[in-house]
């Protein structure tokens, strides 16, 4: 079974309609149309899938995101979390656990005076035993390589630190996917690759589905499938090589290739025989190197004659 | 304007326990027709040395001079010495992360407005100096009279920098102003900073963490580590020095990265890489 299944799925912001106002109705219906946030949106997500959700500022990746863990239900349509409907309200506490969300600003998700008690909250507000908690809380922060610094001040950390935190916060539910919206936006370099090492770590070894939405294209790079959003819809799908092949769509969509495909792009239109898709240094190390071992290649023959 | 900084430093809660040294023993000269980069892992010092360079935060010793004037002095300001410092934020514009946060007015026009009324200048004289701002950001007419709140996010993010710009600041700082914005969105604002200070000729610093971007578009980059400065020079000069970057947690452009696992050295951009690639196969 999926574990997410969207089925065009719809969302729209609600809009404030004065009674008494004589606002006409064409300019009433323009604000519900621009506050269209999400227009039949279809997708499978299976478990244990690593997946990235790119498009630009406004394309509904976060309003998306927010549907995951029944913050807010479709307007339209229906969406499946483990096979149970977002809108029945009797499963709320369990989509919630099946999934965890970490937000873009540290600052503003961390509670807990000390990082032990942030982990402890949901597991807190869940009725835990306090052996259960402490176990529960020790095990995320391991996971999350923060155990030493379960009696620190969260203000005293890290912006990957605080982030890894807030992981382990959600980690501590045992959930079976982990959304993670723009969670390393406002990160240093080093933050970025601590969280996404993380996230990648609980991906592999535990099979936790992490659905990751981003800004940065090399973050893509690495994920199983990718899901491109636009105007409220998916415009595109596929594997980070399929994605990335489509150059000129990347572009129209407002989104840029990883430097990496656009080193590959730079050669290949000055005419270097470079293949498409391109998203490894290895493979355009080859395609690179390659070239030249047959250029090589063919003067020895040429020389033998 | 040339903003010399003298044996710096920045102490939060000096005298007590949570002491914090900031900014520690810093000397710097940042001016003339450059583009510089800030760059350093969350909590070097960046955030703090900027607003000590317009003078809102005041150093806890040492000197900053504008043009070889000292505004700050040791103990409580003369009531001239506030208006150079009032003087002095015109004249050194900041932009702080996430700036868009900050926009309030009616209109995108009304916004931009605001600072240059707060100069002083007459309503009419206001709406001049940030139609022209709008225009240096790229603002779509038709966009000037919106709501701020109904513009997308990169555009948004261009009016808050128009609403600093319209005061005609001679130094020009930003706070990571490429942080949350798409990919393109990022470009645009990137784009206008380099056009604006190659144009005006004059001098924009800016903070970033992303090397790639560091790498296209400064002249100058300015590295701090545990509240020093440790590197200071070219752009190229300073991502020479990887092992220190890697070391700070920083690092080099991806393509850099790369280019140096194939042995070629120095192209830290894109174009510099294909550039470089090509010519070594045209060479063997």
């Amino acid at each position: 079974m999926e574990i997410i299944k969207s089925e065009k799925i719809s969302y729209s912001y609600p809009v404030f309609e004065d009674p008494d106002s004589q606002e006409n109705k064409e300019l009433l219906e323009k604000k519900k149309e621009a506050a269209k946030a999400l227009d039949g949106v279809s997708l499978e997500v299976r478990p244990g899938q690593f997946i990235c959700i790119l498009g630009r500022n406004g394309s509904g990746k976060s309003t998306f995101a927010k549907h995951l863990n029944a913050l807010i239900t479709p307007t339209e349509g229906t969406l499946w979390i483990d096979g149970m409907d977002t809108k029945d309200e009797e499963k709320l506490w369990d989509i919630r656990r099946t999934v965890g969300m970490v937000f873009q600003n540290p600052d503003n998700q961390i509670i807990g005076s000390i990082v032990d008690e942030e982990v402890a909250f949901g597991l807190e507000n869940i009725g835990a035993s306090t052996r259960d908690i402490r176990k529960g809380v020790y095990k995320a922060l391991e996971e999350v390589n923060m155990r030493e610094y379960a009696k620190v001040s969260p203000n005293k950390l890290s912006g990957g630190q605080k982030q890894r935190v807030a992981v382990a916060g959600v980690l501590a539910m045992n959930p079976k996917c982990i959304v993670l919206d723009e969670s390393t936006a406002m990160l240093d370099p080093r933050g970025r690759k601590e969280v996404m090492d993380t996230v990648k770590k609980l991906n592999k070894d535990d099979g936790i589905t992490i659905i990751s939405i981003t800004h940065y294209m090399e973050e893509a790079l690495e994920a199983d499938y990718i899901f491109v959003m636009d105007n409220g819809q998916v415009r595109m799908q596929g594997t980070p090589r399929e994605i990335f092949s489509r150059e000129e769509e990347i572009e129209e969509l407002g989104l840029k290739l990883p430097q990496l495909c656009q080193l590959a792009k730079a050669l290949r239109n000055k005419g270097m025989d470079i293949p498409m898709g391109i998203t490894t240094e290895e493979e355009l190390k080859d395609a690179i190197t390659k070239r030249q071992i047959s250029e090589n290649d063919s003067e020895i023959t040429a020389g033998e004659k | 304007m040339i903003i010399k900084l003298d044996h710096v430093n920045y102490i939060y809660n000096p005298d007590t326990v949570e002491k914090v040294i900031a900014v520690d023993d810093v000397n710097l000269e940042i001016g003339g027709n450059s583009l510089t980069a800030i760059i350093g892992s969350t909590g070097s010092g960046k955030s703090t040395l900027i607003q000590m360079l317009n003078g809102l935060l005041k150093p806890t010793s040492g000197t900053v001079s504008y043009d070889g004037e000292v505004i700050f002095t040791e103990g409580k300001e003369t009531k001239e010495q506030k208006k150079k410092i009032r003087d002095l934020r015109c004249r050194v514009g900041l932009v702080f992360q996430y700036p868009e946060y900050q926009l309030f007015d009616e209109t995108v026009l009304k916004d931009v407005c605001y600072g240059p009324k707060n100069q002083g200048f007459t309503q009419e004289e206001a709406e001049k100096k940030a139609r022209k701002a709008l225009e240096e950001v790229h603002m779509p007419e038709k966009s000037i009279l919106k709501s701020p709140f109904d513009l997308s996010g990169g555009q948004k993010r261009r009016a808050a920098i128009a609403g600093v710009l319209a005061m005609e600041p001679e130094v020009l700082i930003l706070d990571e102003p490429t942080a949350g914005l798409d990919p393109k969105g990022k470009t645009e604002v990137l784009d206008l900073l380099k056009r604006y200070q190659r144009e005006k000729e004059t001098t924009v610093i800016l903070v970033s963490h992303s090397m790639e971007e560091v790498a296209q578009y400064a002249d100058r980059v300015i590295a701090m580590h545990k509240s020093k400065v440790i590197l200071d020079g070219p752009t190229h000069e300073v991502f020479s020095h990887r092992e220190e970057l890697e070391a700070i947690g920083l690092g080099v452009p991806e393509v850099q990265a790369f280019t140096e696992s194939l042995g070629i050295k120095d192209a830290i951009t894109v174009q510099e890489a294909c550039d470089a690639i090509l010519q070594r196969q045209k060479a063997e």
